[in-house]
């Protein structure tokens, strides 16, 4: 019997609803209201999805088999509106002048419900529909300045890389369904690990799948072979929807990886850890090698962010090892996820940030340059400060939250180089280490633009309340992540055993 | 050879090919063929052609299209309901009455905001 109203899905119910409110009452409010009935939305979600966490009995409800709310799902979705919710606050001053605005709230929304459906996906269908979900929705919202070329070009950009991605993960999951009868990730890992050896005959069928699948996730996380569309979409979106995009877009994706390929495709772990730890070292060296030489900061955080992807793919290979000797190392697969869900969670913050910040100080689609940030020490402390941190953060300085997180994905890396016979996986590690050396390099660069003074004027913009309380929260956010981590990891613990127990 | 159970589609789908291809062909060899200028224009229901055969649709009908397509979604699921409906407060029922009165809200939303761009 399928119970139809399980208060675990209360979340998802009520961002739908909030999201078509904002929708019908667009026609009679201002700007202001609609924030507001946005902000006390996720307000309410927030309140519940706190409840559920404080509260293991609520967790695990089931909704109708294909949707779990587990801890797992919890801490994603807190994840993915925590983004959400900093990037409305700075979106109500930057949208002021558009039209419009009631569907960006509701597409913004819409966008974060399918990022929580996918968190709390039991089956690769349902995983499917919250995916199209969130690229629809923040194709549209890409295009929301139509009239901007820049805006038009990204949406469309998008549009078409959303479509092919999930054409080639659809592929992918038919063929997962042709083989073993079934779209729930327990049922189908339990066929892959009990029928399907490489001399099998269905094992080529089976590595078919695979390759779709992670090239169709790949898109969506623009991983390596397929980021191009990455630096152009997120240049050309509105400022606060690129914030959502690099930090809720891609993680929706890792996020669907980790439950696809710890799950599902379990069975083959031998086959899709070495191809992970490939892709991962391609992404991070490309992603923060690329960023070197970009003017424009949105462009620059873009492929910083490609590059970090690098770092929390480094879990995927990492468990592929522990698993296979769980004699010596059997804890290390629960932490080389849970750190890479804590590596998400870090950059996501210290990232959206970022982008509040660019959105402050330039209203326009383009955004700043690098040297756009001169003198801003001169003209705004509070800001300069945080955009140091966040800064800092993605850099991986100590006492911030990206050096912890950086830390322990490494030194999971290190840990499973331990296993006999894995010893190449140091070489994430290694390359995981330099490759954050070298994004010193352009880090800096905006650092040092913001505190030296040329003489030439300071940058001037208006800082409304709600955009700087916006930074500040997310400021706040990663110095207490980086000094006092231990609820976090300890959560992030909680969501990859939720995680492992579907096994 | 054992008959599989898609021969019936295989046979199905050889006749609905062969059938477009042999109706071409006969009415190809009956009808008289006599060529006039009047013949090679475009057919519009019997009218004299006016300007280029490429026009740009307006934009609303497309809007009118994108809103048709809530109404084919709906119908499917009604049917469906319909085939095996049990009268009563039911979960089914209750979760069909919220789908329909959600892709109703959604008309309705269009159509006030299709009332924006009208011209």
């Amino acid at each position: 019997m399928i119970d139809y109203l399980p208060g675990g899905m209360l979340p998802i119910i009520v961002m739908i609803l909030g999201s078509l409110l904002i929708a019908a009452i667009s026609f009679w409010v201002s700007n202001r209201v609609l924030a507001s009935v946005s902000i006390a939305t996720m307000l309410v979600t927030f309140a519940r999805l706190f409840i559920l966490l404080s509260q293991p009995s609520l967790l695990g409800q089931s909704f109708g088999g294909v949707l779990t709310e587990d801890a797992f799902a919890v801490v994603f979705q807190l994840i993915f509106l925590s983004v959400a919710f900093i990037a409305v606050l700075y979106s109500v001053k930057y949208i002021d002048d558009d039209r419009n605005q009631g569907e960006y709230y509701s597409l913004l929304m819409l966008s974060v419900v399918g990022m929580m459906v996918v968190a709390a996906s039991t089956d690769l269908l349902t995983m499917f529909v919250g995916i199209a979900l969130t690229g629809l929705a923040s194709a549209s919202i890409t295009a929301f300045r139509k009239h901007d070329r820049t805006g038009a070009e990204a949406a469309m950009k998008f549009y078409i890389v959303s479509a092919l991605s999930a054409g080639l993960a659809l592929y992918g999951i038919s063929l997962v369904y042709g083989l073993a009868h079934s779209l729930q990730f327990s049922a189908v890992s339990a066929y892959f690990a009990s029928n399907v050896t490489p001399s099998s005959p269905e094992f080529g069928t089976a590595m078919l799948a695979m390759v779709l699948l992670i090239a169709g996730f790949g898109f969506e996380i623009a991983l390596v072979p397929f980021h191009m569309w990455a630096p152009d979409v997120y240049e050309g979106s509105p400022t606060p929807v690129s914030g959502v995009l690099t930090s809720g877009s891609k993680k929706v994706g890792i996020a669907a990886l980790f439950k696809i390929f710890v799950i599902a495709l379990i069975a083959f772990r031998a086959e899709w850890g070495p191809l992970f730890a490939v892709l991962a070292i391609l992404t991070m060296t490309l992603g923060n090698v690329a960023a070197l030489r970009q003017q424009n900061v949105k462009r620059m955080l873009a492929y910083s962010s490609i590059g970090q992807a690098g770092y929390m793919l480094i879990s995927l290979p990492v468990f592929a090892a522990a698993m296979s000797d769980p004699s010596s190392y059997g804890s290390l697969a629960t932490l080389s996820i849970s750190y890479g869900i804590f590596q998400i969670m870090t950059h996501s913050i210290a990232t959206v940030g970022a982008f509040g910040i660019v959105a402050v100080m330039s209203t326009s689609i383009a955004g700043p340059d690098v040297d756009g940030f001169r003198g801003l020490f001169k003209s705004n402390k509070i800001l300069s400060l945080s955009m140091t941190i966040f800064l800092f953060s993605l850099l991986g300085m100590p006492l911030l939250a990206g050096f912890d997180s950086k830390l322990l994905i490494f030194s999971a890396a290190v840990g499973g180089s331990l296993i006999s016979g894995y010893s190449w996986l140091i070489w994430l590690a290694v390359f995981g280490i330099l490759n954050s050396a070298v994004s010193l390099i352009y880090y800096i660069r905006v650092v040092r633009n913001i505190y030296t003074d040329t003489g030439t004027p300071a940058p001037a913009f208006r800082l409304p309340r709600l955009s700087l309380l916006a930074i500040l929260i997310a400021a706040v956010a990663v110095v207490v992540i980086g000094v006092y981590p231990d609820p976090f990891i300890t959560a992030c613990n909680h969501a990859a055993q939720a995680l492992m127990s579907e096994l | 050879m054992s008959a599989s159970p898609y021969l019936p589609v295989l046979i199905f789908a050889v006749i609905s090919v062969l059938f477009v291809m042999v109706s071409f062909v006969v009415s190809a060899l009956l009808r008289p063929t006599k060529r006039e200028p009047l013949k090679e224009t475009t057919y519009e229901c019997g009218e004299v052609p006016i300007g280029d055969t490429r026009i740009q649709f307006h934009f609303q009908y497309y809007m009118f299209a994108l809103i048709f397509v809530i109404a084919d979604v709906l119908t499917v699921f009604l049917a469906l309901w319909a085939l095996d409906f049990q009268p009563g407060f039911s979960p089914v029922n209750i979760l069909m009455f919220v789908f329909t009165g959600l892709l109703v809200a959604i008309v309705l939303y269009a159509l006030k905001k299709e009332e924006l761009i009208w011209i």
